[in-house]
Order: structure tokens, then sequence, then C-alpha cells
């Protein structure tokens, strides 16, 4: 699944340590998330979601192997 | 009958969400290693000395538990995801270890003298308990590592 996050938190000029205080979540998750090596649960795109005012379906993509 | 499969399912929740605060990471780390000091220095002659090392080992194992168990600066969805898999793999391990470690203490046995090599194949429970939070625990430190 890939995701677009980095380009929206570069989008609203946040750093990866901003974005996971809002949502409640350590720096390295973000990491995680942005580098496709953790696929965050439902609660969690809903939050990223939340933050950035944007659809789920604008943030992560299903590829072809998903 | 509702209410009963709620409160099973509530109690498992409680257990699946239990972590010992931060600070037993450190008393856990320190405990095992003076106690791994403690259980080569004890003597393997006479009743207490015996019953020391038996309780040394439980304590052992209860300190690795701290550590495996000990809450993250950031306890996330990510961590809990880790910590699962790390228990996976180490759940795995340790039945592999049960399974093929007294074969291979009785092919090591045909080559040391030993007086019944019948009594290298039997491992004790602490030995498998041991190695499963060791490998839980330097797991999870592996996989928090290369997850980051």
């Amino acid at each position: 699944m890939k995701n677009k996050i980095k380009v929206f938190r570069a989008m609203n000029d946040m750093t990866q340590q901003d974005l996971a205080e809002q949502i409640d979540v350590s720096r390295q998750t973000i990491n995680s998330i942005e580098n496709n090596r953790y696929v965050p649960s439902t609660v969690l795109a809903l939050k990223l979601s939340k933050v950035f005012e944007v659809e789920v379906n604008e943030l992560f993509e299903l590829e072809k192997d998903d | 009958m509702k209410n009963i499969a709620n409160c099973e399912r509530n109690a498992m929740e409680r257990i699946f969400l239990f972590r010992f605060p931060q600070s037993f990471k450190k008393i856990g780390l320190i405990s095992m290693i003076a106690l791994l000091i403690l259980l080569f220095l004890l003597p393997d002659e006479g009743t207490t000395a015996l019953i020391l090392k038996e309780l040394t080992k439980n304590l052992l194992l209860l300190s690795l538990l701290m550590i495996a168990m000990a809450r993250e600066d950031v306890e996330d969805e990510r961590i809990a995801s880790l910590r699962a898999k790390a228990f996976q793999i180490s759940f795995i391990w340790a039945v592999l270890y049960a399974l093929f470690q007294p074969f291979a203490n009785l092919l090591v046995a045909q080559f040391i003298p030993v007086d019944d090599p019948m009594n290298f194949i039997e491992i004790s429970s602490f030995q498998v308990l041991f190695v499963m939070l060791l490998v839980q625990i330097g797991m999870f430190q592996l996989l928090k590592k290369d997850a980051a």
C-alpha cells in the first residue's frame, strides 16, 4: 500500500514529530508508515485524514499486489 | 450468556493491554545480571544451595518477564504489533528448542565422557522459558531497530 503522508506533511509544513504528537504515536511510527514499513490501523488512518483534512483514500492507495 | 462472553472478552483485553511501568525495564535488567552472576556462584551441592538456585532461576524468569512486558516511551499500535510479532517468533523458537535441543545434547554427549547420556536429553521448563523470553526481548529490540 502506497501513501502520501510525506507529501501532505510537507504541504502542511509539519515535522514527523509534530504529526506524531497530534495523533499520539511515536516519531518512529510516522517514519515507518511513510517508508511503507508499517501499515496503520483504520483508527490511525482516520486520525491522519482528520489532521490533513482529506479523505483516507487520498492519503492511502492500494497497490496491485495488495 | 452474552454477558459472560463480554466479561471474558474484557478480561482478555485487559491482559492483552497489560504492561509494566517503563522503569521495570531497568530494574529487570539489573536484577537479571545480578541473578545470573548469583546462579553461577551458587554451589551445586547441598539442599539449601539447591533451593536457592531454584529460587534464583524463578527470579531470573521474573526479571526477564519484567523486561519483556515493560512499557515503551510511546506505547502505540506499531509497538504493540512488533511486541506481538516478537512473542510469536519466541513461541515458535521455544517449541523448536524443546523439540530439538535434547537430541543436540545427546549428540554432544557422544563426544564427551558423561555418566549417563540420558540425563543429557532432559531439558527443564526453566531452560525453555529462559530461551523463550530471551528470544522475545532480542527479537523485539531487533524489530524496533529495523522498523524505525
